[in-house]
């Protein structure tokens, strides 16, 4: 079920009024209707691969226990094991079972060798990359002895599947999700309101901004052989406002829905457009994935103690681990060592939290330097996206190589009216508000400003969006 | 049970008022009877009797097409050749075609319209002898913009339920689920003006106003005719950039399983199948051949031809518009009615003289 549909247009009332309504007087049965209208959400997909969630929760809720009961170290270690297996296995064979395949074919064959596999026709369960990591990261933390581990089934349950951020995150840590399951939640007028703005700007960002660029992205990268190297760099740059706003608009809206039942989630974008350098886009782009990678592989590897050589293979141990997150082909791997490469001098040099702070704090306007900063940063991450978005490495460095080739300074084909405006709206809204969660947190007080930036966004969505298109991290 | 707090009561006494607006569009909607809301579709019942009763329709606008095409199935006894295909075939009369025929042809048909349709004459036992399919490049392609705002489901149990017969899984066009559209202003406008006038027949022109005849084609020269060629230019150029035939480069695969096996399904039943394609307008054809996007509308037409030759399809036209001017089109898409007779008698002989059984009669529109 996608978040701008018709299907979950009425969904979110029906379980709204439930919840509050109806079984607001008893936790326990609130979160039991939280945990069978996540299992429908999830399996308007594809109720087969509700059994994945069920394995995944019940393994890591049993293993917790045993985690907490048990003191000796070589079995609290066997136990975190049994969980990683679990949880990296099931995202191991769905997500890179061919890939693994595929590379095993090649090497063999590189060497004189021959080796006959099967690939095997496997369909990616969405979201799976989110909630795998979910769970691993409550055994872990119960291992680790940060948490305490839960013997409320279904609060577990609830937190593993809890709807809103089920299939594309933000990926939340037991610590800050689950004992919301376990408190009595009383409704708050203000977080609903802003629940709502931030679920209104979400639907913006997506239906209008993502869903519009897309249209663009689809035709240049797919025919970039016939553009010239102006309309490629546009491209690059629709995509990034593609990504941008179809992930961090699904991240509103699942932020938002969950004010709506009382739940505050984790910041996952932070304007990371208004970036002034590499470090601080990682800082404030996917956030809650990049501090799972923080606290569970970088940090445990050694981080950015140890020598030049450690701090080196950390960095790149990360970043490309990072990419391989995205999926099983070596574009992403490519994005995550290039952005590696652009991170390594500042973490070199020290510089890697020199921009702590958000951009021209406590300024309407920022100061050319940072402007010129901003847009370095951007077009190192628009270079990166190209090959993201690209079908494989051909691709991208096909597209990069056209772009040398015939840029000019001509104006690029699709600079259309259809697109800049809502990119142009979105800069400034977000702009102003980016010591904010989110593009419309802090409105005037008039309630004739604030109404009247409401429908605006709200008839801008229904006049300009285009064909309902799911969401790009759904494929993660 | 039921409880509200203070909280609650201003929350929800505020979202209200804020959907106010919404709500009001979507109702008009609602109580216009139009699209996908609609589901007792009088106004397209009473169409339909008109037409079964082979009386023509003056100046209708702003119908259910899908919604009066079910209803027209239903009770409208069908002759030996049906015609299903998009805009680019609606105006095709029994006249041009020299047997009597039913058109019913509907505004951006898709595929699954096709196989809708397809249903609804069996389960009406109403199968006829022979179907032409008429087939746009983007016909294989999952979701198509175009024609969005009057696209409605009226027709997707019966899709579904073709598919379930064909033993294939069905796709769901995102069109079909698109929500905002029926609170788009234009659309309430058109509604609103409907609803000054009950009667069938509309007195103003609009501009997506036709007059539809006893054999389902419809004639909208009466708007077209108005056009200057000028005008014709200006929209095939601003066509070109629009994407909107040059997005048809993926055929959906499940798409293309689902027409093979309808394909089988109806030659099983003695029904022969023909295709029907038209030409592109030459200045939209040309703008995307210089792009270098030509396969775009040579894809499907291999495809479309090579599976016709398996099959033993007759194959009515091309994509190609080598030999049309722009004179010959109303628009960026649709040609003159004069032109696409043309390519019927042209193509007619042999296709008499490859699928048997044919009617001569003399029908001439009321």
């Amino acid at each position: 079920m996608l978040f701008n549909s018709i299907e979950f247009a009425l969904f979110l009332p029906i379980v709204f009024g439930l919840y509050w309504f109806v079984l607001n007087r008893d936790l326990k049965y609130q979160n039991l209707l939280l945990l069978a209208a996540s299992y429908f959400f999830y399996g308007w997909w594809d109720w087969r691969f509700l059994s994945l969630i069920i394995f995944s929760s019940l393994a890591d809720y049993l293993i917790g226990i045993e985690l907490g009961k048990n003191k000796k170290q070589s079995n609290r270690k066997f136990l975190l094991c049994i969980s990683i297996i679990i949880n990296l296995g099931f995202l191991g064979f769905f997500k890179y079972f061919n890939f693994f395949l595929d590379a095993f074919i090649d090497a063999f064959s590189f060497f004189g060798g021959s080796f006959e596999g099967t690939r095997l026709d496997i369909i990616l369960p969405v979201g799976i990359s989110f909630y795998t990591f979910q769970t691993l990261s409550y055994s872990i933390d119960v291992y680790n002895k940060k948490i305490t581990p839960t013997k409320n089934l279904i609060a577990f349950f609830a937190y593993v599947s809890f709807f809103p951020q089920l299939v594309a995150g933000p990926i939340e840590r037991a610590k800050n999700l689950l004992p919301q399951f376990t408190q009595k939640r009383q409704f708050d007028y203000m977080q609903a309101k802003d629940g709502l703005r931030q679920i209104l700007w979400g639907l913006f960002k997506k239906m209008v901004v993502a869903d519009n660029c897309a249209i663009y992205v689809n035709d240049i990268f797919a025919n970039y052989e016939l553009y010239s190297g102006n309309t490629l760099i546009l491209g690059g740059v629709y995509f990034a406002f593609q990504i941008y706003c179809d992930f961090s608009g699904y991240s509103d809206i699942a932020i938002g829905t969950s004010k709506l039942f009382g739940f505050n989630l984790m910041q996952n974008f932070a304007f990371p457009y208004f970036s002034k350098d590499i470090a601080e886009f990682w800082r404030r782009w996917h956030i809650s994935l990049s501090t799972w990678f923080r606290d569970y592989l970088y940090i445990p590897l050694g981080g950015s103690r140890g020598g030049t050589w450690m701090k080196v293979r950390n960095t790149f141990i990360i970043f490309i681990v990072s990419g391989f997150w995205h999926g099983a082909n070596w574009t992403f791997i490519v994005w995550g060592a290039l952005n590696a490469i652009y991170f390594l001098p500042l973490l070199l040099l020290n510089l890697n939290r020199k921009n702590l702070e958000i951009t021209a704090k406590g300024k309407n306007l920022p100061s050319i330097g940072n402007v010129l900063n901003m847009l370095l940063t951007f077009g190192l991450t628009v270079i990166a996206w190209i090959f993201f978005r690209a079908e494989n490495l051909s691709h991208a460095l096909g597209y990069l190589n056209r772009i040398i080739l015939t840029i000019d300074f001509s104006i690029p084909e699709f600079l259309t009216r259809n697109i800049y405006p809502f990119i142009i709206i979105l800069i400034i809204m977000e702009w102003f508000q980016r010591s904010n969660e989110h593009g419309l947190e802090k409105l005037p007080s008039s309630p004739w400003i604030r109404y009247s930036i409401y429908y605006i966004c709200a008839f801008t969505i229904i006049m300009n969006h285009r064909v309902e298109q799911s969401f790009v991290y759904f494929q993660f | 049970m039921f409880t509200f707090n203070f909280d609650m009561t201003i929350f929800l006494k505020r979202l209200f008022l804020f959907l106010l607006p919404f709500i009001t569009i979507y109702l008009v909607n609602y109580s216009l009877k139009k699209n996908d809301i609609t589901k007792n579709g009088e106004y397209e019942k009473k169409m339909a009797t008109i037409i079964a009763q082979n009386q023509n329709l003056k100046s209708i606008a702003n119908y259910n097409d899908r919604l009066y095409v079910k209803h027209l199935v239903e009770i409208k006894k069908v002759p030996n050749v049906i015609l299903l295909g998009s805009s680019m075939m609606m105006e095709i009369s029994s006249e041009d075609w020299n047997e009597e025929i039913l058109n019913l042809s509907l505004t951006t048909c898709m595929l699954t319209d096709m196989l809708g349709i397809i249903d609804l004459l069996e389960k009406n036992k109403k199968l006829p002898k022979k179907i032409v399919l008429g087939f746009l490049p983007t016909s294989f392609n999952k979701s198509v913009e175009q024609g969005n705002n009057y696209k409605s489901t009226s027709l997707m149990k019966n899709y579904k339920s073709f598919c379930k017969r064909l033993g294939v899984n069905t796709i769901v066009s995102s069109n079909h689920l698109n929500f905002f559209n029926h609170l788009n202003p234009v659309v309430l406008k058109d509604r609103i003006n409907q609803l000054s006038n009950q009667s069938i027949e509309l007195p103003s022109p609009t501009k997506t106003e036709a007059n539809i005849y006893f054999d389902g084609s419809k004639d909208f020269s009466a708007v077209y005719d108005l056009k200057k060629t000028e005008e014709v230019i200006a929209v095939s150029n601003l066509s070109s950039n629009d994407l909107q035939w040059t997005k048809a480069a993926t055929m959906d695969p499940k798409l293309v399983e689902m027409f093979e096996k309808a394909v089988e399904w109806l030659q099983a039943k003695d029904v022969s199948v023909s295709i029907f394609l038209l030409p592109i307008n030459p200045i939209v054809w040309k703008n995307t051949v210089a792009k270098g996007l030509k396969e775009k509308y040579e894809t499907p037409e291999n495809y479309l031809k090579s599976f016709a030759q398996k099959q033993g399809i007759f194959v009515f036209g091309t994509f190609n518009p080598a030999g049309y001017t722009i004179a010959d089109y109303f628009d960026d898409k649709h040609l003159k009615l004069p032109v696409i007779k043309g390519i019927i008698d042209k193509q007619m002989p042999l296709y008499k003289s490859q699928v048997t059984n044919q009617q001569s009669i003399d029908y001439q529109k009321n």
